[in-house]
């Protein structure tokens, strides 16, 4: 079926049941959710209110209980090569090296391998000095960014990410948020990432959807034009904006 | 280096501590290392030795092939598929404590008390600890990583090749590892039973006739065995699992 949105990306109505033999869990209630292309969108809010469902459902990993998801105006009925997903615990796999886990998108499409176009990803991550070794021997960090240069290589339209720097320290964080940034504006991708982290999600969403739980509904979304900046952490509107963000997360949790 | 450095280390002391007890028991009921080695190396320039320990080795490495076969594919295929597995689990969970040993006389009723027999019943053994072991490896692939796999465009196909065959590996080293204990332990009880070679035989021969040197030299051939067969799986993990060794 084809829809007549000219977004990157639209879910609509969409709702999530989750049912096991004697109990049923809704996770999202009637979410409308666009995203267009190289528009930065956080959303946040309380645990179990649904934005992982509502990430992974963006992905395709998931299937939405009612409602419809539209990926370029298509219905989108599994992952696409265009959304690139990046986990909170990285989703690498520790029996590939740095470079085998970035190429494996190629290897699953049974596409070539460019070995200069992988470099130069390595070398944009700054992890070209790693590409031999294992996960395991990387730091958080470095993880992430291998995670995310796993997903770039299939030249993603979206990016979508789950908590990507929760296990960071405060500084790491910040160097990665800067470089997802960098990679979205560069590149042009529209970007849907799920965060609890206030002034994360001041930094990067240029929206910042707000949602509740029990069910998972979106209560608000704020406009944040400013997250364009390159300044805008040392800023007074930034702070303001984090005050406004924790107010609405505050009264969303009363 | 240094591992083989402490197999020697402990292999002096255990020569000491058995020199000691055989001195304290006397040589008969213990003889001493130097005695046991002395008859070790003797039988080890005969054919008859070799063809022992050939037999034995041919049982061992044919009954871990079938179980591995038949185990591990089947661990991977029930670790996969929940609805399956959830079927097969009250089979699994009956036939498991049953002491295989004790179906020894139907084996040997069926399969014939040739090689065949015997072969059969060290595989049933091994069977269920890999299967299990296997199992429970490939069921324990996380969320994330099926995730992450299929949202690169992969399929179940890439998912067990990329993701559950690599993870479950270690397991199934593992498995093999304490299998190489359990295969020599059965080993020696099966080749009790109507057949002229096998170590198993060359220690009960050696019981019958008193030759208390004899049943040493048949301990310590068996437990070398063990220890090659443990050091290959070690080895191959190593090879096969380079990043688990980080």
């Amino acid at each position: 079926m084809t829809g007549s949105s000219p977004d990157l990306i639209e879910a609509r109505e969409v709702s999530k049941i989750y049912r096991s033999e004697d109990s049923a869990v809704k996770a999202l209630a009637s979410v409308d959710l666009s995203v267009r292309q190289g528009e930065l969108i956080v959303l946040v809010g309380p645990s179990g209110c649904g934005k992982t469902t509502l990430l992974l459902i963006l992905a395709g990993l998931e299937s939405a209980t009612r409602g419809r998801v539209f990926f370029s105006g298509r219905e989108l009925d599994g992952p696409r090569r265009e959304i690139g997903l990046v986990l909170q615990d990285y989703g690498l796999f520790p029996w590939k090296t740095v470079r085998c886990n970035i190429e494996l998108g190629l290897v699953i499409r049974r596409e070539p391998i460019d070995s200069d176009k992988v470099d130069a990803m390595l070398e944009e991550l700054d992890i070209a000095d790693k590409a031999d070794l294992f996960p395991q021997q990387l730091s958080g960090g470095q993880k992430q960014r291998v995670a995310i240069g796993r997903a770039l290589i299939l030249n993603p339209q979206l990016l979508l990410l789950d908590e990507p720097f929760a296990a960071l320290d405060t500084l790491t964080r910040e160097r990665l948020q800067d470089l997802v940034l960098d990679v979205c504006r560069s590149r042009g991708l529209g970007m849907v990432m799920v965060s609890h982290n206030i002034p994360e999600a001041v930094r990067l969403g240029e929206k910042i959807v707000v949602m509740t739980g029990q069910p998972g509904r979106i209560t608000r979304i704020i406009e944040n034009p400013m997250a364009r900046n390159t300044d805008y952490r040392a800023s007074d509107q930034f702070y303001n904006m984090t005050r406004i963000l924790r107010r609405e997360l505050e009264g969303g949790n009363a | 280096m240094r591992k083989y450095f402490q197999y020697i280390l402990t292999l002096a002391g255990l020569l000491i501590v058995w020199q000691i007890v055989s001195m304290i028991i006397g040589s008969y009921a213990l003889p001493g290392p130097v005695t046991v080695l002395q008859k070790l190396a003797d039988d080890a320039r005969s054919f008859q030795y070799w063809r022992h320990i050939g037999t034995s080795v041919y049982r061992i490495t044919a009954a871990l092939a079938i179980a591995f076969v038949m185990a591990v594919p089947l661990g991977l295929f029930l670790g996969m598929s929940p609805r399956t597995d959830r079927l097969a689990k009250p089979l699994i969970y009956l036939s498991y404590p049953i002491p295989k040993i004790v179906l020894l006389p139907i084996v040997l009723l069926i399969f014939g008390l040739g090689d065949m027999g015997k072969i059969v019943m060290l595989a049933m053994i091994l069977f269920f600890q890999l299967l299990i072991t296997t199992r429970d490896a490939a069921r324990g692939v996380s969320r994330e990583a099926r995730y992450s796999l299929f949202s690169l465009g992969g399929t179940k196909r890439h998912l067990f090749r990329h993701v559950v065959w690599p993870s479950c590996l270690p397991a199934v080293f593992t498995s093999l590892r304490i299998a190489t204990g359990t295969v020599v332990a059965v080993l020696f009880f099966v080749e009790s039973i109507s057949t002229r070679y096998g170590m198993g035989f060359y220690i009960l021969d050696a019981w019958g006739r008193a030759d208390i040197p004899q049943i040493f030299a048949g301990m310590i051939s068996l437990a070398v065995l063990g220890v090659i067969l443990y050091e290959s799986f070690d080895f191959m993990e190593r090879i096969f699992c380079r990043w688990n060794r980080i």
